[in-house]
């Protein structure tokens, strides 16, 4: 294999079978592969480091599941597409929630009565579309500025859609709080 | 004191404040019940959204299993993987149906599962670059690492991963250049001669630093950017020395000593001034916001011009400046990241708000030939940022009453 940056069916075989050294050749492979990738999606980073770690050692435990070594490709994809989504959903770095929810539970977890989940339901119905697949985003747990990217707007003009649909809402919510 | 609708705002992104900003709405919804039954009924309408949203928030992972399966890309899926998915697909696929946001979602997923086909298909078809390629690293760029001479190790000559063919796709040979223009510059960074006590900041590609520099100057560096300077007090031959290639936003200190900014093809001379400069494409542009400055090509130092305020140069294929010719500065320093205003007329400003954050904004006729000097971050909130504007111009911010969602700047005088 020396010299070669392909990764063969028998490699990865032997791989399955317990040979380590025949791993650590996989991941000599995978590594610089990967580590592009990433960079390509997030920018050179830090976190690119731990993204190239998490996905190699997610084929680690996963590789025994590989019934068709030919298919590695597809395994290795799979498990750098789960890295980037837990990136994209701040799972690497500092949490966005950067008050926490706990910050505001008191005023905001209490259970609500049939009248607001009425106007909820209601409400909900009067949202925009590209409002509501940001909350959507959002709950989800895509940081903001992974909606702006996927859905081509600025960070800022994410925000202000959830502003103003809640602005928009606040009729159909009673009318009550804000300024 | 706030602008009348920050209140509401801060309500409706109550999950992501600063730890400031959320004490604030904590006070205000100690004092107001009003605050607290809007804010719990947005939250019930989030909750609504979440169950409407079925499984695909609580498990992710399942969600792009799906997106997975349902792409024709089964294969990537263990057995106990792929019977779990067929059994929950029916509920995805009326989910993907309803919701606008999980429909992005999964079209996300799928732009990085073709991304990475392609790329993978390229990185292991090119032609075999030796063992050694597995193993170069690209170094984080995020901290400034000061490089001496005496400290750089010795490092046996290696070969770096080709870059992509050109037949793939021009997004993927972006990602896999610029990686491979990274290892490169990695190494370039260390092999080369460097200078003693100096100081090399590089920025990623989407990555965007302030620099303090030793005399007090401070330099927004955009992405992909690089800045060279003397530690110490960085003054070389009686004048304050930097290297620079890439974007930035320059602001330089007044001094006695002059400040020298270098780029591949020009110089800059100033004494204390802020202006942008940005070398990729044809040449080193410069853009004056304030003071005077001197642009000249590094090889004809003599033929040189003098910027005033507002005014724009550009390094021509003959190595010799253009002439400085006015232009709008917040249009041409538009790739700062910055609303960069100088004296412009409050006319000029609200259209650039406007686009930037999607929402109307208008002002009453006699404040529209304000004039404004001042920057402001474009990730900053509108609020924020219009509560300056009305501040400098004796406005107050209200909601417009003629256009829903949108916000006035009414005269106070």
């Amino acid at each position: 294999m020396s010299g070669n940056r392909l990764i063969d069916a028998a490699l990865v075989r032997q791989a399955q079978e317990g040979d380590e050294a025949a791993f650590e050749a996989i991941v000599r492979r995978l590594d610089p592969m990967l580590r592009a990738w990433f960079v390509s999606r997030i920018g050179q980073r830090a976190e690119v480091d731990d993204l190239v770690q998490n996905t190699l050692l997610r084929l680690h435990r996963g590789l025994p599941d590989l019934h068709d070594p030919t298919r590695l490709q597809a395994f290795v994809m799979k498990a750098a597409v789960f890295e980037t989504q837990d990136y994209y959903r701040g799972r690497y770095g500092p949490r966005e929630y950067l008050a926490g929810p706990d910050a505001l539970s008191r005023w905001s977890e209490a259970v609500p009565g049939a009248d607001v989940r009425i106007d909820a339901e209601r409400a909900l119905d009067l949202l925009s579309e590209k409002a509501r697949a940001i909350l959507e985003m959002r709950e989800y747990g895509y940081r903001y500025a992974e909606i702006a990217r996927s859905l081509d707007m600025t960070e800022a003009a994410v925000k202000m859609q959830v502003k103003r649909a809640l602005r928009k809402l606040r009729k159909t919510l009673g009318e009550s709080g804000g300024a | 004191m706030p602008a009348p609708f920050e209140h509401i705002d801060a309500i409706a992104l109550y999950r992501d404040l600063t730890p400031e900003r959320a004490m604030e709405l904590q006070d205000i919804l100690a004092s107001d019940p009003a605050a607290v039954a809007l804010l719990r009924k947005w939250c019930a309408v989030r909750a609504l959204l979440v169950r409407e949203m079925g499984e695909a928030p609580a498990d992710p992972e399942q969600f792009v299993l799906f997106v997975l399966h349902e792409s024709g890309r089964a294969a990537a899926l263990t057995d106990s993987e792929r019977i779990r998915v067929e059994e929950v697909a029916p509920a995805f696929r009326q989910i993907l149906a309803d919701s606008p946001g999980i429909a992005a979602l999964a079209s996300d997923i799928r732009n990085d599962m073709q991304d990475f086909e392609a790329h993978w298909t390229a990185w292991f078809t090119e032609a075999s670059v030796g063992e050694a390629s597995a193993s170069p690293r690209v170094s984080s760029s995020r901290a400034i690492r000061p490089v001496r001479r005496d400290r750089i190790p010795a490092r046996p000559s290696r070969r770096v991963p080709a870059q992509a063919p050109s037949s793939r796709r021009r997004v993927l040979q972006a990602g896999i250049g610029a990686a491979a223009a990274a290892v490169i510059a990695t190494l370039v960074f260390f092999l080369l001669p460097v200078s003693p006590d100096t100081v090399t900041v590089r920025t990623a590609v989407a990555e965007v630093r302030t620099v303090e520099l030793p005399d007090g100057s401070s330099v927004r560096l955009l992405g992909d950017s690089r800045l060279t300077y003397a530690t110490d007090a960085m003054v070389e031959d009686g004048q304050r020395r930097v290297e620079f290639e890439g974007r930035a936003f320059f602001d330089i200190v007044p001094r006695s000593e002059r400040f020298l900014l270098v780029t591949p093809d020009a110089q800059v001379t100033v004494l204390g001034t802020s202006f942008g400069a940005r070398t990729a494409g044809e040449g080193t542009e410069v853009v004056l916001v304030e003071g005077s400055l001197r642009l000249s090509g590094r090889r004809a130092p003599d033929k040189a011009v003098l910027l005033a305020p507002g005014q724009m140069s550009r390094m021509t294929s003959a190595g010799v400046p253009s002439r400085p010719v006015s232009i709008p500065v917040h249009e041409h320093l538009a790739w700062t990241g910055l609303f960069v205003f100088h004296a412009t007329p409050v006319r000029d400003i609200l259209p650039v708000l406007s686009a930037h954050y999607g929402v109307g904004i208008s002002a009453d006729e006699t404040l529209l030939d304000e004039r404004v000097t001042g920057r402001f971050a474009q990730e900053e909130s509108l609020a924020g940022t219009l509560d300056i504007v009305a501040l400098a111009i004796g406005a107050a911010v209200a909601p417009d009453k003629s256009e829903s969602d949108g916000y006035r700047l009414a005269s106070l005088r």
